[in-house]
């Protein structure tokens, strides 16, 4: 549409047009943001926000995507047998990244190694497995990349997630 | 240093959602969406803040976010390309009596908002008194009359 002669304005039909079209690509941008976020591509909860690996000393869950300086959650889930310890190793990497709140229930025994920490838990008998629950506060934002984590006695896992700023 | 991160994110964030929603969000505030701007001010502050409640951090952010203000000012004076960005032009809706259809329905405008700009600031009754209407770049609709 032509702009009248005798009006004085500061417009500019075309890059207006444009922005109209950027703006509705926002749109969609707040979509896929809310879409990400449902799903758990931001963390704290949702099916892709947490990940759980199986090894000999049971499995072990941890966040995929976590947030800086807000709560989540490792856990450990043992098998059921007669009873006796439960260990898990946390490499230097994981203990570096994160800031351990809580552990539940509290281990009997935390020893220093090479890796990292070793924590022992007493687990009573019976054939259900007992889930161990460590509460944990992301120190940093940034990737954590191959973070060593030893469910049992095993070989070692290798996690790698984000932290969210 | 954390501070005036978070200070410099939240003020980016704030700014692209505001421009990307479009003009007419913020111009034409329902009681709703006053309240709406009241839980993102609740919720904007938890990001800023974090969980340092300290009266240091206050003043850090405060003097942060009030120098990016002036900044953005100066940069928008400097380079006219970010200010059309930022603040956006003014957009003829009606031009001689003719609506620019396009023009109203990607801006969001209604033939009834035109009306009521019309009403409240000439008394017009009718459509066809309208010379010119104008969408500002704060969102208000200015008309102008036969």
């Amino acid at each position: 549409m032509q702009k009248p002669d005798e009006l004085e304005l500061n417009s500019d039909r075309s890059f207006q047009s444009k922005l109209w079209r950027t703006q509705r690509l926002g749109w969609l941008l707040m979509i896929i943001v809310i879409v990400a976020a449902l799903v758990g591509l931001t963390g704290k909860g949702g099916p892709l926000a947490s990940n759980t690996l199986s090894g000999t000393g049971g499995t072990f869950t941890y966040p995929r995507v976590a947030r800086w300086q807000s709560a989540d959650e490792l856990r450990l889930k043992v098998a059921g047998s007669t009873g006796g310890t439960a260990t898990i190793e946390l490499g230097t990497g994981l203990i570096d990244a994160l800031a351990i709140e809580r552990i539940n229930p509290e281990p009997i025994r935390s020893v220093a190694t090479a890796e990292g920490q070793r924590l022992e838990f007493e687990v009573g008998p019976g054939p259900e497995p007992k889930e161990i629950i460590i509460s944990i506060r992301p120190s940093r934002p940034g990737w954590v990349r191959h973070a060593l984590v030893r469910p049992g006695s095993g070989s070692p896992v290798y996690v790698s997630f984000l932290v969210l700023p | 240093m954390e501070s005036v991160l978070r200070g410099v994110a939240i003020y980016i964030l704030v700014l692209i959602v505001i421009r990307i929603s479009g003009r007419r969000t913020m111009a034409q505030m329902t009681p709703f969406d006053l309240v709406l701007l009241l839980i993102i001010a609740e919720t904007t502050q938890q990001g800023l803040l974090g969980d340092d409640f300290s009266i240091t951090n206050s003043a850090i952010l405060i003097v942060t976010l009030f120098s990016l203000d002036i900044a953005l000012s100066y940069v928008k004076q400097f380079f006219p390309a970010v200010d059309k960005f930022v603040d956006g032009r003014p957009t003829l809706l009606i031009a001689n009596g003719k609506p620019d259809e396009e023009a109203l329905q990607w801006s969001r405008v209604g033939m009834d908002d035109v009306m009521s700009a019309a009403r409240a600031q000439h008394g017009l009754e009718r459509l066809e008194q309208v010379k010119h209407a104008i969408l500002e770049t704060d969102g208000n609709l200015s008309i102008i009359p036969k």
